[in-house]
């Protein structure tokens, strides 16, 4: 009885083949992956911007008073290297010199409920902020971010 | 009487070693047979992935600084995200040429987006075209070849242009 085993032709050369076959395709999905990874952290990007301006509508939206409590991501799919700029132009995130705007409904932003004054809002990765719909004596509701 | 011991140690025959090196002579010539139509498959899987990473960075309207503010004066409609789609990447060979001493080929790309005027359509075809060239020079890792628009993009063996993108 032959205990030992043999290497057939065969499978030596089909070997080979899945070799070249495995060689060839690997390119191909690695370039797939840094395709995914990337992808993944632009769409994390577009939903976050989208997720501050639905919750900075919502407020406008529900009158004086209103107030919506929001937590930013401390990575955006591994990468913390973001910021989110919020101005009457909309919501703005930055994610490594790309950029993208989120449009929202009210044009007046403040970053006091003492002084209401329009101004440009950054917020940070991993931070929480508060949203809130405050009344000035004029009658116009303003959107503070503290 | 006839000793005969059990062997232990295995052999290989001479037909096995001569069809092992045949097999191996046959698969360096084949090898060196298909080098250059696999790297033409592997520059249009690039170009492939680049032209999807174009229609996404349109998709999500997350663009480059400089691409940004331009959008922002001019191209309006293309800071809210869009749905562009892929619908075919064709390649015409239009043979050897002795500038760059490589074979030329141009890409095709056909893609579809609704509700785009001609001159945003223009924007996003530009950044799928760029998208698919880039990729192709960092898959041959010839990015020191060309000009920063990737335009020629370089493989070992051919140069790649791309023609307006077509929308159907």
């Amino acid at each position: 009885m032959d205990s030992h085993g043999s290497f057939s032709i065969d499978l030596l050369f089909a070997t080979f083949i899945i070799l070249i076959v495995l060689v060839n395709t690997s390119y191909i999905i690695s370039d797939r992956f840094n395709l995914a990874d990337e992808s993944k952290e632009l769409a994390e990007a577009r939903c976050l911007a989208e997720n501050i301006a639905g919750s900075i509508n919502q407020v406008y939206a529900g009158g004086n008073g209103h107030k919506i409590s929001i937590q930013l991501p401390t990575y955006l799919n591994k990468n913390n290297n973001y910021v989110v700029k919020v101005n009457g132009s909309g919501v703005l995130v930055d994610l490594d010199g790309r950029k993208g705007l989120a449009y929202i409904i009210p044009e007046k932003i403040s970053k006091s409920s003492n002084v209401l004054e329009s101004s440009t809002i950054t917020l940070s990765p991993g931070n929480q902020y508060e949203i809130i719909n405050k009344k000035d004596d004029s009658g116009n509701n303003w959107i503070v971010i503290i | 009487m006839i000793d005969i011991k059990k062997d232990n140690c295995g052999q290989i025959s001479a037909e096995y070693i001569m069809i092992a090196g045949f097999m191996i002579i046959v698969s360096c010539s084949v090898a060196i047979f298909i080098s250059s139509d696999s790297e033409l498959t592997h520059a249009m899987a690039s170009a492939r992935t680049g032209a999807t990473q174009g229609i996404i960075t349109d998709s999500l309207a997350i663009y480059p600084d400089e691409s940004f503010k331009n959008y922002e004066k001019d191209h309006l409609r293309l800071i809210s995200p869009s749905g562009v789609k892929i619908v075919q990447i064709k390649y015409k060979n239009e043979g050897y040429q002795p500038l760059y001493n490589r074979t030329k080929i141009q890409l095709q790309i056909y893609a579809k987006a609704i509700g785009m005027s001609s001159s945003d359509l223009n924007c996003l075809g530009d950044r799928i075209n760029y998208h698919a060239r880039r990729s192709i020079c960092i898959t041959f890792n010839t990015q020191d070849l060309t000009n920063s628009f990737f335009n020629p993009a370089f493989s070992n063996r051919y140069f790649f242009t791309t023609a307006d993108v077509k929308w159907v």
